[in-house]
């Protein structure tokens, strides 16, 4: 059975580019435009991996985080902070608000792609 | 002279004159006085006394002398020489007799014996009727007479013979001579006693003077010898007990503890009092120097002490003493010129007695005038009230335009935070909306350079890279803008934890030695063997490390690029070296300043924002080192910074 990678992600080009990017790959993607969708999604199937967005309307990547990872049963779900606040203590902030690992926008699909494959065999 | 004061008066028995002198200081020195005094007295009185009864008695005695002894001898010697010249007389009659002298010189003479006899006859009765006469005298005088009576009978039978018969006169003349020499001998006899009283009382002049010249030595040196006793024995008593005082004083004064502390005020406290009249002298002179109003209070709440600047405060004349004036009536008088008072005037001079018998913190007047008068009182320790009433019209002008200047500032300050606030949102904003659409041509692009949507020819592969390239270097130079530009507003704070300077080089390699193999560049670690763990932003020294690296790689055309690394005393320092064209010594302190790069054809041609090394001067600023460039033109360049291998905080920009 194929791992399922939710992306949480606001702008649509980034979206497909990560679609395109996991085409060839074996993983199944479900898509979220904010932190609400994304809690949403989560409560309908429990992906293996999540890409989040901090920057987002509604509810931001940060809080989405915090809750995720205050239940109990989803804690164990890795999620990967991509954001373009990459200069201030971005990566710091997201990892305190739960994120167990941080790519920098503008990703290189490619190194996107490696680092996803560390948390899914 | 023992003891001091009533230590005298010690139980045990003492030899009278001790005891005498025991009581003696017992006396007070008025009383001591008083009897030196009453004992010179007496002796001046004495000798006075005597003065005057010895030479009461001498002057009786010089009288006596002169007016009875004198005269009395005179009478009867002039009396003697007057027989004598008669008897004389005589002898020449009975003389001229003899020898035939003619009757008409013998009669007159004849006469002239005659009445020289009566005339005697009756001055020798006369002399005999003296009252002054002494009894032996009186007797004397009383033989003489009878003698006289026999010596004239036998002279007038003389001459009367001698007119007849010559040598009957002759033969009469013997016995007339015997009478006549009974006579002068008793003459004799009774000169002599007088001259024996005259010369006795005389001797007893002379002794009286002795003896009251020699009393009035003795009487002077008993004087002298009283007055110095009496003058040590007084001098002992006032002067021995202070003596003892001050010894005591002296020796008390030597001591290191209370008692001595006590002395020593004490004697202050003395050299005080000879003083003070100077002091309060000076200190009239001072408080008329103050430049502010001064006034002391006293208990009564009446003015003790003021100056001119006071008085000139409440409009009282220089020449007018305020000393006495209550402060209510002061006040009272006062309520004309000061502003606050005019609207209520009784209710502010309640308020000020009130608050001048309780003085709180200072305040301020507003006087009618528009001057401004800080009045600062405090209590004394002896209930009365200090104050100084200070003229700071000119303080508050500037403390006005001061205020004005502040607010001015604040406006500034505050617009300036405003636009500083808008600046910071606007840098975020544009972080976020220029690398969103960047990030989408870059990720694009990868995905066809990767055939993500089919195989592509080399030619689109070849564009593709380009664009791959120009959008890299379009995000480097938005990286740089908003990375000045967040160091400028402040905003940029390091991620401090730990790092490895051997993966930093390493990652710095990775990321850069394709670019050195293109130019064909040799790409070198020299790295000490032992580098410290280090504690800093890893990621921001990563930053300017592959900053510094680039531009060797980009101004470089054959050689070298070589990373060195060392740590000494808590400090890395790290060099990046190159075999480039060099910098000259001008553009070596340019190129670390914003922009520097950016007119420059060079950069133009190799490309770079100009930002990077000011960028890389600021972070490793902010790490507490200093960073630098050793080149000389045509001998390539080395740009080197040091670094505190453990930094706790980073520094902010002065």
């Amino acid at each position: 059975m194929s791992k399922i990678i939710l992306v949480v992600e606001d702008q649509a080009d980034n979206r497909k580019i990560i679609r395109d990017m996991l085409r060839r790959s074996d993983y199944k993607i479900i898509e979220a435009e904010n932190g609400e969708e994304a809690l949403a999604a989560i409560g309908k199937q429990r992906p293996d991996l999540i890409l989040m967005d901090i920057q987002l309307p509604i509810m931001d990547g940060y809080e989405a985080t915090r809750r995720i990872k205050a239940d109990a049963s989803l804690r164990a779900i890795p999620i990967i902070a991509v954001t373009s606040y990459a200069l201030s203590g971005e990566e710091k902030k997201a990892r305190e608000a739960g994120c167990d690992d941080y790519v920098p926008k503008p990703f290189s699909p490619r190194q996107l792609l490696a680092k996803i494959r560390q948390y899914l065999f | 002279m023992t003891s001091v004061g009533g230590v005298a008066a010690s139980p045990q028995r003492k030899k009278p004159p001790q005891a005498l002198l025991g009581i003696f200081n017992n006396l007070s020195i008025q009383i001591k006085a008083s009897i030196a005094s009453v004992l010179l007295l007496i002796c001046l009185l004495g000798l006075g006394a005597n003065a005057y009864l010895t030479s009461t008695r001498s002057a009786e005695g010089l009288r006596v002398l002169t007016n009875e002894l004198i005269p009395k001898q005179q009478a009867f010697s002039q009396a003697n020489e007057a027989v004598v010249a008669t008897h004389m007389k005589i002898f020449r009659y009975v003389s001229w007799a003899s020898n035939g002298v003619s009757h008409t010189l013998l009669d007159p003479l004849h006469a002239e014996i005659n009445a020289d006899l009566d005339k005697l006859s009756y001055r020798i009765a006369a002399l005999a009727r003296r009252p002054d006469l002494s009894a032996s005298e009186r007797k004397s005088m009383q033989e003489l007479l009878s003698q006289w009576q026999i010596c004239k009978e036998h002279a007038k039978d003389t001459i009367d013979v001698g007119e007849s018969d010559a040598a009957m006169a002759t033969m009469m003349l013997g016995q007339t001579d015997e009478t006549f020499k009974a006579v002068d001998a008793t003459f004799q006899n009774l000169s002599n006693a007088i001259s024996e009283t005259a010369r006795g009382l005389t001797n007893r002049l002379y002794s009286d003077a002795e003896v009251n010249k020699n009393l009035v030595i003795l009487v002077t040196i008993i004087g002298f010898l009283i007055s110095g006793f009496v003058a040590i024995i007084v001098g002992q008593s006032i002067v021995r007990p202070i003596e003892a005082v001050t010894d005591a004083m002296q020796r008390l004064r030597n001591r290191r503890d209370e008692i001595g502390r006590m002395v020593e005020a004490i004697e202050v406290f003395r050299k005080n009092i000879i003083d003070r009249h100077a002091m309060e002298q000076t200190l009239t002179e001072a408080i008329e120097a103050i430049s502010e109003g001064f006034s002391l209070y006293d208990a009564d709440d009446r003015i003790a002490v003021c100056n001119t600047r006071y008085k000139e405060m409440f409009s009282y004349g220089r020449e007018t003493s305020m000393v006495g004036t209550p402060f209510r009536t002061i006040v009272a008088n006062a309520v004309g010129l000061i502003a606050d008072a005019q609207s209520d005037p009784e209710h502010w001079i309640a308020e000020r007695v009130a608050a001048h018998r309780n003085p709180g913190a200072p305040h301020l007047q507003h006087r009618t005038d528009g001057r401004w008068i800080r009045v600062s009182e405090r209590r004394t320790a002896r209930g009365g009230v200090v104050a100084t009433y200070a003229d700071i019209t000119e303080l508050k002008h500037r403390e006005a335009e001061l205020d004005n200047l502040v607010h001015e500032i604040a406006v500034a300050r505050d617009a300036a935070e405003m636009a500083n606030r808008a600046k910071s949102q606007f840098l975020a904003n544009m972080s976020h909306e220029l690398r969103t659409p960047l990030n989408a041509i870059l990720g694009y692009t990868e995905l066809m350079a990767d055939s993500a949507y089919g195989e592509l020819s080399e030619e689109m592969l070849e564009v593709l890279k380009r664009l791959e390239a120009n959008g890299r270097h379009l995000l480097g130079l938005i990286n740089d803008v908003l990375d000045l530009s967040k160091i400028e507003a402040g905003l940029l704070v390091l991620e401090l934890s730990d790092y490895c300077v051997q993966d930093i080089a390493q990652t710095v390699r990775s990321t850069l030695e394709p670019l050195a193999a293109e130019k064909k560049l040799a790409f070198k670690l020299e790295l000490a063997r032992e580098l410290p763990p280090g504690h800093g932003d890893g990621r921001r020294l990563t930053q300017v490390l592959i900053n510094l690296v680039g531009n060797a790689i980009k101004f470089t055309d054959a050689g070298e690029v070589v990373i060195t690394a060392t740590a000494t005393d808590g400090s890395f320092l790290l060099s990046v070296r190159d075999t480039g064209p060099g910098i000259s010594l001008d553009d070596q302190t340019r190129i670390f300043q914003e922009f520097q790069q950016a007119d420059n054809a060079i950069t133009r041609k190799k490309g770079g924002t100009g930002l990077g090394l000011a960028i890389s001067k600021r972070i490793i600023e902010m790490h507490g080192g200093r960073i630098w460039v050793e080149s000389q033109p045509g001998q390539g360049s080395t740009f080197a910074f040091t670094l505190p291998v453990t930094i706790e905080r980073q520094v902010m920009r002065a």
